[in-house]
């Protein structure tokens, strides 16, 4: 088909306007990623520079001078997996008699478990903590850990891709005397691979960028997280950009990479929302 | 009747397995949802001092204490300057940006994951990093703002900005992944409407009011109701950003009942700001519900 100057002028603005706004949405983080190679001083240089003159490690050294960084990496990379790896076999195991068995109080079941994501966790955040301080939990990973072990609406997209899988495989797995915990784990598994990687990482980011509860529970400094370091870094050396922005991008570097290389499946999982309404 | 009792025994019975592989949620509903549900309620009747032994019973107190609370109410009125901005931009914004993107253009794959990228990095970075974006004296806006000649702005150091200037950034942060929900609902929509609408002579913007808009109905509602929740819920940017100052200008509800509990100890009036704000939550939530399926049925 042969573009009309009109068509071609409306695809012009078309591109202007999403790399406008491209720029618009990423300039922050670049901003943040190079000033994190600036000296202290260069930070501070106005009018602004973007690129520093000679890219150094200062700020990268000053955190790891000031805070057990890599303990505080450790916590956080603790807490994720666990957080992930109970919510792929948890949810799946509760998504899967729900998906695929009959049974009396099924759709019970899977209309309290939805109607449970009403629930703002500001409601519950306070009772929550008297619960965690009375199991004594305060400054333990399992207190951060076991309120996010399951989640709703991990469930539900469970169900909804093991739905699809056809019924015939688990039958003929019964026949051969597979136990229904060996079906989902070595039938339904293995078949499932998109839900899991939606599950795992769309998990992996919320737990990654926990603040409030950690917050909470995680008051000794040997035990916080990243971004609870980050914020306790703002509050103490305030002024000190290059050391703030280089544990801003330590922070966000796996979720990006995690991001860019898997962004099908988030995309595709953030887009499932839409069905919950 | 008797047998159809009997016929429900014998199908729990065989359905054994189905209700054992179920138990991991039951446990978790009862210790971290329903517990904590009706501990919170529990709680808005006691004065409770975490730090002391006695939990005194003080009837509605606390509510009624909540009712006169300036500061409570002036959290939720940032609420609501928030959403003033954030809501618009949420609806027309990311509206805007996913048509676009949902044209048939190259790279939309690229374009689509740059507008996400601001939703997966953490609320802290994205606070941290516009905390000096947004710095009066040292900051990229103000010093770009300079270049076009607009004079230095205070930004989150002044009461009338603070809250303005939050939503802001959350705007930018949240306009992508809203974008990417809009682009899921429009590409949802069978594109055999359009096409028999233009053989009717429908132009651009009618397909859009006639075609688009009412089938995205759906989408839409669920953008509202989730930034309203979001809106609601703010917590982690004044936090990082303004400690809720200056003078209360960003305090919000949930950073309300982060500091009685935490600063003060006051765990009771706390659950209450946490159940009333819940509430609220629900009402609204029902309201938008109500309020876009009449706009919708025609």
């Amino acid at each position: 088909m042969i573009k009309t100057g009109k068509q071609w002028i409306s695809k012009t603005v078309i591109y202007a306007i999403l790399i406008v706004v491209t720029v618009i949405e990423f300039a922050p983080f670049l901003w943040m990623i190079l000033s994190s190679f600036k000296t202290r001083l260069e930070a501070f240089t106005f009018p602004p520079i973007w690129v520093p003159h000679a890219p150094t490690l200062e700020g990268y050294r000053f955190i790891a001078e000031q805070f057990p960084l890599l303990r505080t990496a450790l916590n956080s990379i603790i807490i994720t997996a666990a957080v992930v790896i109970l919510n792929l076999v948890l949810n799946s195991i509760v998504a899967y008699p729900l998906a695929r068995h009959r049974f009396p109080g099924r759709n019970l079941v899977f209309w309290i478990i939805l109607a449970t994501m009403m629930i703002p966790f500001n409601l519950i955040l306070i009772p929550l903590f008297i619960i965690v301080v009375r199991l004594h939990w305060v400054n333990t990973y399992w207190g951060v850990i076991l309120p996010y072990a399951m989640n709703a609406f991990n469930i539900f997209l469970f169900v909804q891709y093991f739905k699809t899988i056809p019924q015939e495989l688990s039958k003929a797995a019964r026949i051969d005397g597979c136990s229904e915990l060996g079906i989902l784990f070595r039938i339904i598994w293995p078949l499932s691979k998109p839900v899991l990687i939606t599950v795992g990482i769309l998990t992996f980011i919320q737990t990654w960028n926990l603040f409030l509860w950690p917050l909470i529970v995680l008051q000794d400094q040997t035990m916080r997280t990243l971004p609870l370091t980050l914020a306790t870094l703002k509050g103490v050396h305030g002024t000190e950009w290059n050391a703030l922005m280089a544990m801003a991008t330590i922070i966000s570097l796996p979720v990006v990479l995690l991001f860019v290389w898997l962004q099908k499946y988030i995309v595709a999982g953030m887009a499932q929302t839409g069905l919950k309404g | 009747m008797g047998t159809r009792l009997k016929n429900l025994f014998e199908e729990v019975r065989e359905s054994k397995i189905s209700y054992v592989l179920l138990l991991p949620y039951v446990v978790y509903f009862l210790v971290f949802l329903a517990y904590p549900l009706l501990f919170a309620f529990y709680l808005t009747f006691h004065e409770w001092v975490i730090i002391t032994p006695e939990k005194p019973f003080v009837g509605l107190d606390n509510y009624i204490k909540l009712l006169h609370d300036e500061v409570f109410w002036a959290s939720m009125k940032n609420v609501l300057v928030y959403l003033s901005i954030n809501l618009p931009a949420q609806m027309i914004l990311s509206l805007a940006l996913a048509l676009l993107v949902n044209q048939q253009i190259r790279f939309r794959g690229f374009f689509r994951s740059v507008f996400f990228m601001p939703t997966v990095v953490s609320g802290v970075v994205v606070s941290t990093v516009f905390l000096w974006l947004y710095s009066p004296q040292f900051g990229l806006l103000n010093y770009y703002l300079g270049m076009i000649g607009i004079p230095p702005q205070r930004w989150i150091t002044s009461i009338d900005q603070a809250m303005p200037s939050i939503a802001i950034m959350s705007s930018w942060r949240q306009v992508g992944y809203f974008a990417v929900i809009y682009l899921a609902g429009l590409q949802a929509i069978p594109p055999v409407l359009y096409k028999a609408s233009s053989v009717d002579g429908a132009n651009t913007w009618q397909q859009f009011w006639h075609i688009t808009f009412p089938l995205l109905n759906p989408t839409i509602l669920l953008v509202l109701m989730v930034s309203t929740i979001w809106g609601f819920l703010v917590f982690t940017e004044p936090f990082v950003m303004t400690e809720g100052g200056p003078l209360y200008a960003t305090t919000t509800p949930t950073l309300y009942l982060y500091f009685e509990a935490f600063r003060y100890l006051r765990m009771g009036y706390a659950a209450t700001v946490g159940v009333v704000l819940g509430l609220f939550i629900l009402i609204i939530n029902i309201v938008e519900k109500k309020w876009v399926e009449r706009e919708i049925s025609y």
